[in-house]
């Protein structure tokens, strides 16, 4: 019989704060992360016993979590596009301060929503550009070039904190 | 600049990462709700593995015992709406049988948590802990003396997805799920409760929940049907006739075992005492919904396809097709009766943040003081005639609910 949500359960208990984190950087904001989370528990419950087979839960509901919000995107209103700027780095000395911009985690706002995916999944979830396609169900060459386009709209808005431009005006 | 620009990015969303807001409270609760709105209903194995495993230990030797069950009626009685007027305030549990609930620890004196499996005689609690995930060792936990020992190690394969353990007849036995050559098959394995190293009691049957200790013997159901093997070591044996069933509460089981989600089906319709060789037939109202069958009673509940909006329409009927009532309100978690006698329940609107159960013999609502925000549910079966227990465990607390102790 279904025995399996034991260790469902177990599973969520486990992972949903991960998965929670995850759900913030691809979203910028709690609320769409609380729901992108539960979304992505409700299917991996309806799918428990697939999933587990496959040896991959977490898999499963990163992947669900990406594609539900690039699907999303078009459809949901976008009042909570300006994330919260994070605080708490400015108190945390040591490396992660010192490579942390709230100006940059601001400009992520302003990115289509595949676009930010496609950022997240390389640089938070470190995926090859292979395994981003895979993720999101879309073409390597699309990935390639959503990223290249997401950056190029970074590198107008943002330059490194600690490398003033010189001449001035960014 | 673009790997200053990619390392700003790593370091800017790992910093966002640990700004994420905490999981909400209630989260499975919320998933389970979801779950159950996008009509993919199964029977949640939390509650399942309550019932089947408390049943086992004290409702069921109480069926057992009384053997006066009157016979199923030819026809069921028709449901009757039970009207929020009529359920009134929760009883306070712990007001009036201040011995039903009981605070435990969280975690063992070394800081780490315990889910807990079994409070054996006052106060020794057998519990697991888990690293990554899976569990690695299981503890005897004296309360009284604040000390924890190591009963054994538990060697969990990295393979493997699943553990249920119980604990009755002086062992703690548990079964887990492991791939072994593309296909997944159940290991059930024992150690004595005063300490050993584990020993691989069976290795039989598809995986499924129900796990129970019988005596000296270890009984699993599985598809292929239910199997039992000394704990002590000895050949595992297949109880014949019993495919298509599932441990409803031993020596009982029922079929089908499977939940089917359709109008009209009855989870354990048919029920069968594999030691006295009685069997029983659910006779059951007519719900535009699905049936699930303890030993006594059975919890309706709307089949995949109905859409509803505001209450839930759940029904519950005794499986001789009395006393059949209506029961608007919340969801009952899994449609699972606990030790024969109780539903998780909550009609809508009721303020309060605790657990609420419906007691089916006395039609009264009983406040745990327990928080919703439970984590899991655990089960305690201590292999005594009366020894029924859940535990509720969240990040603040383990509290033990003893359901022999209300009248």
């Amino acid at each position: 019989m279904d025995d399996d949500d034991v260790t469902y359960e177990a599973f969520v208990a486990t992972r949903a704060q991960a998965l929670l984190r995850y759900g913030f950087v691809l979203t910028g904001n709690a609320d769409d992360a609380a729901d992108l989370l539960q979304e992505g528990l409700i299917r991996l419950r309806g799918a428990w016993g697939r999933v587990v087979n496959k040896r991959d839960p977490e898999g499963y509901v990163r992947k669900t979590m990406a594609r539900q919000h690039i699907s999303a995107w078009r459809r949901r209103r976008r009042e909570h596009l300006v994330g919260r700027v994070p605080e708490g780095p400015y108190e945390d000395p040591g490396l992660a301060r010192a490579e942390h911009d709230p100006r940059l985690w601001e400009a992520l706002t302003l990115l289509p929503r595949r676009q930010r995916a496609v950022l997240v999944l390389r640089y938070y979830e470190d995926l090859s550009d292979e395994e981003i396609a895979a993720t999101l169900g879309i073409a390597r060459g699309t990935v390639r070039s959503q990223a290249a386009r997401a950056l190029d709209k970074l590198r107008a808005d943002w330059r490194p904190a600690a490398a003033p431009t010189p001449g001035g005006t960014p | 600049m673009t790997d200053e620009l990619g390392r700003a990015l790593r370091g800017t969303l790992t910093t966002a990462a640990g700004e994420a807001p905490a999981v909400p409270p209630g989260l499975l609760d919320q998933v389970e709700a979801g779950h159950r709105r996008r009509r993919r209903l199964r029977v949640s194995a939390t509650a399942l593995a309550v019932a089947v495993i408390l049943g086992g230990t004290g409702a069921a030797g109480a069926v057992l015992r009384s053997g006066d069950e009157p016979p199923a009626a030819a026809k069921p009685g028709k449901l009757r709406p039970v009207a929020a007027a009529e359920l009134g305030k929760p009883i306070k549990v712990r007001d009036r049988w201040p011995d039903a609930v009981r605070s435990l620890p969280r975690k063992l004196p070394n800081g780490r948590p315990l889910q807990p499996i079994a409070l054996v005689g006052e106060d020794t609690l057998i519990g697991s802990t888990t690293s990554s995930g899976v569990a690695d060792r299981l503890w005897a936990y004296d309360l009284k003396a604040g000390k924890a020992t190591v009963v054994t190690r538990v060697d969990t394969p990295r393979t493997s997805y699943d553990t249920t353990f119980v604990a009755g007849g002086g062992h703690i036995a548990w079964a887990l799920a492991r791939k072994t050559g593309g296909r997944t098959v159940v290991e059930i394995w024992a150690v004595p409760m005063a300490g050993g190293e584990a020993r691989k009691v069976a290795e039989a049957g598809s995986p499924t929940s129900g796990l129970v200790i019988d005596g000296g013997n270890a009984v699993w159901e599985t598809d292929e049907g239910v199997y039992k093997a000394p704990l002590a070591g000895g050949a595992t044996e297949k109880i014949p006739g019993t495919k298509g069933f599932g441990i409803v509460s031993w020596p009982w089981l029922g079929s089908p075992g499977a939940p089917v989600d359709k109008v009209g089906a009855v989870r354990f319709r048919n029920l069968w005492n594999v030691r006295t060789g009685e069997r029983r037939t659910a006779v059951l109202a007519p719900i535009d919904g699905r049936w699930s069958c303890g030993v006594t009673w059975c919890v309706g509940s709307p089949a995949d396809k109905t859409v509803h909006r505001g209450a839930w329409p759940n029904a519950v009927q005794r499986r001789d097709g009395k006393d059949g009532r209506s029961l608007p309100g919340e969801p009952i978690p899994g449609g699972m009766v606990i030790a024969d006698r109780f539903v998780v329940y909550r009609p809508l609107g009721l303020d309060s943040r605790n657990m609420i159960l419906y007691d089916l013999h006395t039609g009264r609502l009983l406040d745990t003081g327990i928080s919703m925000r439970y984590q899991s549910i655990k089960v305690s079966s201590q292999g005594e005639p009366d020894g029924g227990s859940v535990a509720f465990v969240d990040d603040g607390g383990t509290a033990m609910l003893d359901l022999t102790a209300i009248r």
